[in-house]
């Protein structure tokens, strides 16, 4: 009785808070506007979102001056990802205040968003959305910019007809934008009459272009499109001068911002693109535009931030055409903007067509000394483009080879350097403390940071400027390596060291932790942009020519040089002196080094020190070579460095190097071979991974060693630091936990009469839409749970098996049964329910695949070799767009239906994904409280006393991770089937990261964390959305995940629910007593008991 | 009686130490054999060795007419082959009853379906374990309040007769013990010795490590002595013990 009364009592509470929670937004005034603005406001293509929101808010500004109505503006970061565009639409659609909804920095969130949004007949002004699907996809869709189809054809036929070019070379950037463009430009160029010499493609983010450049070179085409962002093509730009390429270069809107020239270093001068801004254009609004924001930001405005105003006025003309003819209403909004024509603006004047695309034109631009040049009066005799140099080639096809596969080598060895420098310093680290530093790649990238900005005069930090030093890059470097070392000890002191004597799950969660934090503490610090790096007289010099054929710069022999400098300083320093010597001691026997008095603590300090160092200067050197430095640019060296480090043996520091230079190699040769290699060759490296640990898991150099783990969980409650402060913090959670958790039939169906209830009960579709993500999440969670959790073992790439189930159900019901076979998905509803457990049957042996060499080794391995398989089915995803339709996703997946019947509403989908949700944690429970489930734990807790009871380790380890990709698989179904649209955006690290930290964050361990976690995030989420600050920097948010993660791990490591310990056994049978007293079995009677049984 | 265990010439190396150098070792069916040693004479690495958790670097061993060296040490004790540890190695966050259950994990053979429909097959193994367990928790003196603690949080006796509970469990035919008198008083240690006899008594056979000669004459059949790694006697405890180079190597060290 008692549990029952509790129960509804517990119920009745969170009703209570959540009627609360959902009370109605405050009220605002009746003739106030407000602009629901959503793009990607952090992550890597977060310019383009805080462009246009710059401009927005210019014309607020401006709007709210003149005041016939007030204007405001709500922002919402959606980070490029469309669930979140999703989600932040059906924010939008059920707060009544909202009337209008702006921005949209990408097709493909628009896309996910704008048959919402239709839903509520909420009308949308998009600023970069150029696809044309979007063209008729909603009557209350607008655009106030062009398509990709028609901007690129244009170019197409300005480059052959006006510029006169004939042999064009294609590069575009893997997306729908990139290709949509660069198809509509080939279309065009050739129509017009050129020649397009070939294409190839690359991935967003791509810094290193060099492999894929040696292969145009071959071409040797005239001029060179670059379809895609300005980062990109100004790397292309610099990367190709540096290659002796003469072509003229060729862009699009998406580069046309003055980010180019600082990027570009000079060596984009000439090229030419097109964009819908001219800020030199004659009319008087443009003029008052550039002028404002001048005043406003000290820089000249770019065309994101003029078309951004543009829809801020033509709004402000909408608003004034609904008023006259009554209330200013979504329906109303809509209509006017259907009648406004030629509303003035800083892009020329704005009128929608009836599909909700703009008529507008077309400027052409050239870079002429570091500025845009308008090409409007016609095309001047364009320059020469500076800084080419005769392309001279080897004679004959035999010389080409040579010369192509010479010039590829010699990249390979630049780049090998500063890969083996990387792997250096986490093999050394590695070595001496047994930890995979993840965070790395961090303070790779703080390298870069420190040494730019003691590079200038003056910088712009946390959107301050402060005087700079301008030092020179030798100076600069010098200082950074040892600030960024005494960083990297502050977080070993923080971070790592009271962890010491921790389970090994603990710091490679609080690395991971770092690592996310010191990311968003890099955006929030130096912006979200490229920093470009300062020119200086070394790096200005012309290239070098070898054999007449092969190119390489000046600064890269000082790479190559400072790089091998480096490595046998170290090499000296670990055989030679005192301190290199108690190192190795320490790596050998930690306890031993203690024992003979080794000050082990500022050994691992000094190792610490050492590798940070090295990531600073490989970091500076990385971003001195591609010219410019980023908060993500750690990311994808980081990984490299780690396989390189494993790949030669981790521990190893010859292995270290050796492997850093093979991979480079293998990289460069297999982009400069395989067809379309340039976009394929980040998978190398994991292919090679998975081949070394199934034929030499000791690595190239390494030593063979035992398979050991740390023993012990994160479960037993020693919170490190104040284990007993945090145990006084939350003893009284800990108490109602234990409490509840001695019931867990209460608890389980409390929660669900809660979930139920709710379900029923609301009546906002975002709320609910929410609450199916929590479920979704929490679901997701649990299967990473029993792997991390239970099992014990760290999956960094359990996001590749939801990716598999979603894109499995996907490509089957779309691709295949819709497109090729013209099957409705109304008849064939039942598939559904069969895809769910094929697609985790699918990402189940996906699992067996890969764990199959990895588990057999020590528990770090799983970490890492998931960490890649996460990235290669994210890269396969991208780039076999055949089968997945690349970057641009998969639309259109039905809702799961059934007997016909769809279950398409906010409600139904919530209630199915309980459905899934139980299903799921019953299974669990069974599987734990069975042998099965013991023996998953006994492992996490002690893998040789596991193995002592007869436990074949390896093989329950991977029952475990097959069976969590089982449930992440079919999770995955489900998920692709509710949100209907998938991409590679869907599924990357940083999802895999916040599960991890919900179930750190819930209770590690336990069937109810998964939940507590996902619920206590997603409402942070969205309640902070509404904080200003947030808004304004809404990577801050995931600066705090980090924080709360270490400390979690540091002080409250088995997380909130932790009273509620599971019980490895069935509720009901542990009291079982024998019936009679039967003597101890010998083996002959156990063997009775047991058949008997 | 025949020799359940067999080793000949075994050998571990650690780097360039040679821990065991050339052991040979004969345990016969239903014997409390004993292993004595001065401290680091080898002992832990050659039950280790025996139980599969090092590797040998030469040797044969037979066990129970099996050719187990180089196996891995769960599929050694899938054969009957059962070990607790020098220091106690307890599952950490586990109750009593939950760890022994895991020491009869090769009992269990039903597959994931059964335990998820929850088949009545499945349940009644889980039943006749969680029966058996009780059961050896009272053969090895715990009283039944103590099957539901988690296993860390008893006392250090208490937990040494957890560990052999859990090591029973799978009705072993060999049982190996690593030290279990460490650190208990004279009564307790006549507790386990008695304990010890009891589990020879259902027919199971057992080789212990143990440094205290008294116990060890009184309680063992057979005694191996280990010095540096090499076997320096064997034999019945009187004959064993009453050697002048044992008692030279043990005694003369054990000061
Ligand atoms: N994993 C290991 N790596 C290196 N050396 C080891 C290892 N395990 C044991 N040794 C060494 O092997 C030798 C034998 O150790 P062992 O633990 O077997 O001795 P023991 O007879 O059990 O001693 P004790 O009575 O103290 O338990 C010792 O010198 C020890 O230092
Ligand atoms: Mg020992």
């Amino acid at each position: 009785m008692s549990i029952f009364t509790k129960t509804t009592e517990g119920i009745g509470i969170v009703l209570l808070w959540i009627a609360l929670v959902l009370a109605p937004v405050r009220a605002v005034a009746k003739d106030t506007i407000t602009i629901g603005f959503t793009a990607a406001l952090s992550g890597d293509s977060a310019a383009f979102g805080l462009n246009i929101r710059k401009g927005l808010e210019l014309a607020v500004e401006d709007l709210n001056r003149r005041g016939d109505h007030t204007y405001r503006l709500v922002s919402m970061d959606d980070r490029g990802e469309a669930r979140e565009g999703a989600l932040i639409a059906q924010r939008f659609c059920s707060d009544p205040t909202v009337d209008v909804v702006m921005g949209y920095s990408s097709a493909s969130i628009a896309l996910a968003a704008a048959p919402i949004l239709d839903g509520c007949k909420l009308p949308v002004i998009a600023s970069a959305a150029t696809s044309p699907a979007l063209s008729n996809i909603s009557p209350y869709f607008h655009r106030n910019v062009l398509t990709d189809t028609v901007q690129g054809g244009m170019m197409g036929q300005y480059a052959a007809r006006t510029l006169g070019l004939s042999r064009i070379y294609v590069l575009n950037q893997q997306d729908d934008y990139g290709i949509g463009v660069a198809r509509a430009f080939s279309d065009g160029a050739q129509k017009a009459g050129a020649q397009v010499l070939g294409t190839e493609s690359y991935l967003v983010g791509t810094r290193d272009f060099r492999t894929m450049l040696t292969r145009v070179r071959m071409a040797r085409p005239d001029a060179i499109f670059i379809g895609g962002y300005y980062t990109e093509a100004a790397g292309i730009a610099r990367q190709a001068r540096a290659l002796g390429i003469q072509a003229r270069f060729l862009s699009t809107d998406g580069a046309l911002n003055t980010e180019l020239m600082k990027l570009g270093h000079g060596a984009v001068e000439g090229m030419v693109l097109y964009g819908m801004f001219d800020p030199s254009a004659a009319a008087p609004e443009t003029a008052q535009f550039v002028r404002a924001y001048r005043a406003a930001h000290g820089e000249d405005p770019g065309a994101w931030s003029a078309l951004g105003y543009d829809a801020g006025k033509t709004l402000e003309a909408a608003v004034r055409l609904a008023a006259q003819n009554g209330q200013v209403t979504r329906e109303s909004l809509n209509a006017a903007f259907a009648q406004v024509k030629a509303v003035p603006g800083a892009t020329g004047p704005t009128t929608f067509q009836p599909s909700g695309d703009r008529d507008g034109v077309l400027h052409f631009f050239a870079v002429d000394h570091g500025r845009f040049v308008s090409l409007a009066g016609g095309v001047a005799p364009l320059a020469q483009p500076q800084g080419a140099y005769p392309a001279k080639q080897g004679a004959g096809p035999v010389g080409d080879t040579i010369a192509y596969f010479g010039q590829l080598l010699a990249n390979a060895v630049v780049l090998g350097a500063i890969y083996a420098l990387t792997a250096v310093a986490f093999t050394l680290v590695y070595g001496v403390v047994r930890l995979v530093n993840f965070a790395f790649g961090e303070l790779f990238m703080l390298g870069a940071f420190v040494t730019v900005s003691l590079m200038l005069s003056r910088i712009q930090l946390v959107g301050f400027t402060l005087p700079m030093p301008a030092l020179p890059f030798l100076l600069a470097a010098l200082l950074a390596v040892p600030v960024t070392a005494a960083l990297g000890v502050a977080v070993e002191r923080i971070a790592y060291r009271p962890l010491r004597r921790a389970p090994r799950l603990a710091p490679l969660i609080t690395s991971i932790a770092v690592s996310i934090l010191l990311q968003s503490l890099a955006q929030t610090v130096w912006g979200a942009e490229e920093l470009r790096f300062p020119d200086f007289a070394l790096s200005s010099l012309p290239p070098l020519v070898l054999f007449g054929t092969i190119y390489f710069s000046v600064m890269d022999l000082v790479v190559i040089g400072a790089a091998v400098a480096a490595m046998l300083m170290l090499a000296l320093f670990i055989s030679r002196s005192r301190l290199g010597r108690a190192m190795r001691a320490t790596a050998e026997d930690q306890t031993a080094a203690q024992l003979v008095g080794i000050p082990v603590d500022r050994v691992i300090a000094a190792a610490f020190a050492i590798g940070s160092g090295f990531a600073a200067l490989s970091g500076l050197l990385y971003a001195q070579t591609y010219g410019f430095a980023h908060f993500s640019m750690g990311f994808a060296p980081g990984l490299k460095a780690l396989i390189a480090a494993v790949l030669g043996g981790i521990g190893s520091l010859p292995g270290a190097a050796l492997g850093g230079l093979v991979l480079a190699v293998a990289e460069t040769i297999a982009g400069g071979v395989l067809p379309d290699g340039a976009a394929w060759k980040d998978a190398v490296g994991f292919v090679l991974l998975v081949l070394l640990l199934l034929f030499r898991p000791q690595g190239l150099l390494g030593r063979r060693e035992m398979n050991t783990a740390g023993r012990g969980s994160l479960l037993d409650g020693t919170g490190v630091a104040f284990g007993p402060v945090a145990r006084r913090i939350f003893a009284r959670v800990d108490a109602g936990m234990a409490r509840i958790g001695h019931n867990p039939r209460g608890l389980a169906l409390g929660a669900l009469a809660v979930a139920v209830l709710l379900g029923l009960g609301l009546s906002s579709d975002y709320w609910l839409t929410c609450l199916t993500m929590i479920v979704l999440y929490g679901t997701l969670a649990s299967g990473l749970n029993l792997i991390v959790g239970f099992a014990g073992l760290l999956d960094l790439g359990f996001v590749a098996f939801w990716a598999v189930g979603s894109y499995f159900t996907a490509i089957l019901f779309v691709s295949v049964l819709e497109h090729a076979m013209g099957a409705a998905p109304r008849q064939i509803w039942w598939l559904f329910y069969l895809d769910l457990p094929l697609g985790g049957l699918l990402a189940a042996g996906l699992a067996v695949l890969l764990g199959t060499p990895t588990l057999r080794l020590r528990g770090d391995y799983l970490a890492i070799m998931t960490l890649g398989f996460g990235e290669l089915v994210r890269i396969v995803a991208t780039n076999w767009i055949g089968l997945t339709n690349g970057p641009m996703g998969i639309r259109g997946i039905p809702a799961p239906a059934l007997f016909g019947m769809p279950l398409a509403s906010a409600r139904a989908q919530f209630l199915a994904a309980l459905v899934l949700a139980i299903m799921v944690v019953f299974v669990l429970t069974r599987l734990v409280r069975s042998y099965i489930g013991r023996a998953w734990v006994a492992i996490r807790e002690d893998e040789d006393a596991a193995a002592g009871m007869g436990i074949p380790v390896a093989r329950y380890k991977l029952y475990a991770y097959a069976t969590s990709g089982f449930i992440g698989g079919i999770t995955g179904v489900f998920y692709a089937h509710t949100q209907h649209y998938i991409s590679p955006l869907n599924f990357d690290l940083f999802e895999n990261i916040l599960l991890l930290m919900l179930i750190v964050l819930g209770g590690i361990g336990t069937f109810a964390g998964p939940f507590v976690g996902s619920v206590i995030w997603f409402l942070f989420l969205q309640f902070s959305l509404g904080i200003p600050f947030v808004q304004n920097h809404p990577e801050t948010r995931f600066a705090l995940l980090g924080v709360v993660l270490i400390l979690l791990v540091l002080f409250r490591p088995q997380g909130l629910a932790a009273g509620l310990r599971v019980a490895l056994i069935l509720p009901g049978l542990g009291r079982e007593r024998p019936a009679s007293a039967a003597p101890l079995a010998t083996p002959a009677t156990a063997a009775s008991t047991e058949t008997g049984a | 009686m025949s020799a359940i265990l067999h080793a000949c010439g075994l050998k571990v190396r650690f780097g360039g130490l040679e821990a065991i150098g050339g052991v040979d070792l004969c345990v016969r069916a239903g014997a409390i054999h004993g292993l004595i040693g001065p401290n680091g004479a080898g002992k832990t690495t050659l039950l280790n060795a025996l139980s599969g958790f090092v590797r040998l670097a030469a040797g044969q061993l037979r066990f129970n007419g099996h050719e187990i060296a180089g196996r891995r040490p769960d599929a050694i004790a899938a054969l009957g082959l059962s070990r607790t540890f020098q220091n106690i190695r307890l599952f950490g966050a586990m109750t009593v009853l939950e760890s022994l259950l895991v020491g009869a994990h090769r009992q269990f053979d039903m597959g994931a379906g059964a335990i998820v429909l929850g088949s009545a097959r499945s349940k009644v193994a889980e039943r006749a374990m969680i029966g058996r367990a009780h059961m050896l928790l009272d053969f090895v003196g715990l009283g039944a309040d103590t099957a539901a603690r988690v296993a860390t949080t008893l006392s250090y006796g208490q937990q040494r007769r957890v560990e052999i509970a859990r090591a029973l469990m799978s009705s072993p035919q060999l049982v190996l013990l690593d030290e279990p008198l460490a650190g208990m008083n004279a009564l307790e240690k006549q507790e386990i010795a008695t304990l010890v006899r009891s589990v020879r008594a259902q027919g199971t056979t057992l080789l212990l490590i143990e440094h205290d000669m008294q116990i060890v004459r009184d309680l063992c059949d057979h005694l191996t002595v280990l010095d540096h790694g090499k076997r320096l006697a064997d034999g019945p405890p009187r004959d064993v013990l009453a050697d002048p180079a044992v008692q030279a190597a043990y005694l003369g060290r054990g000061r």
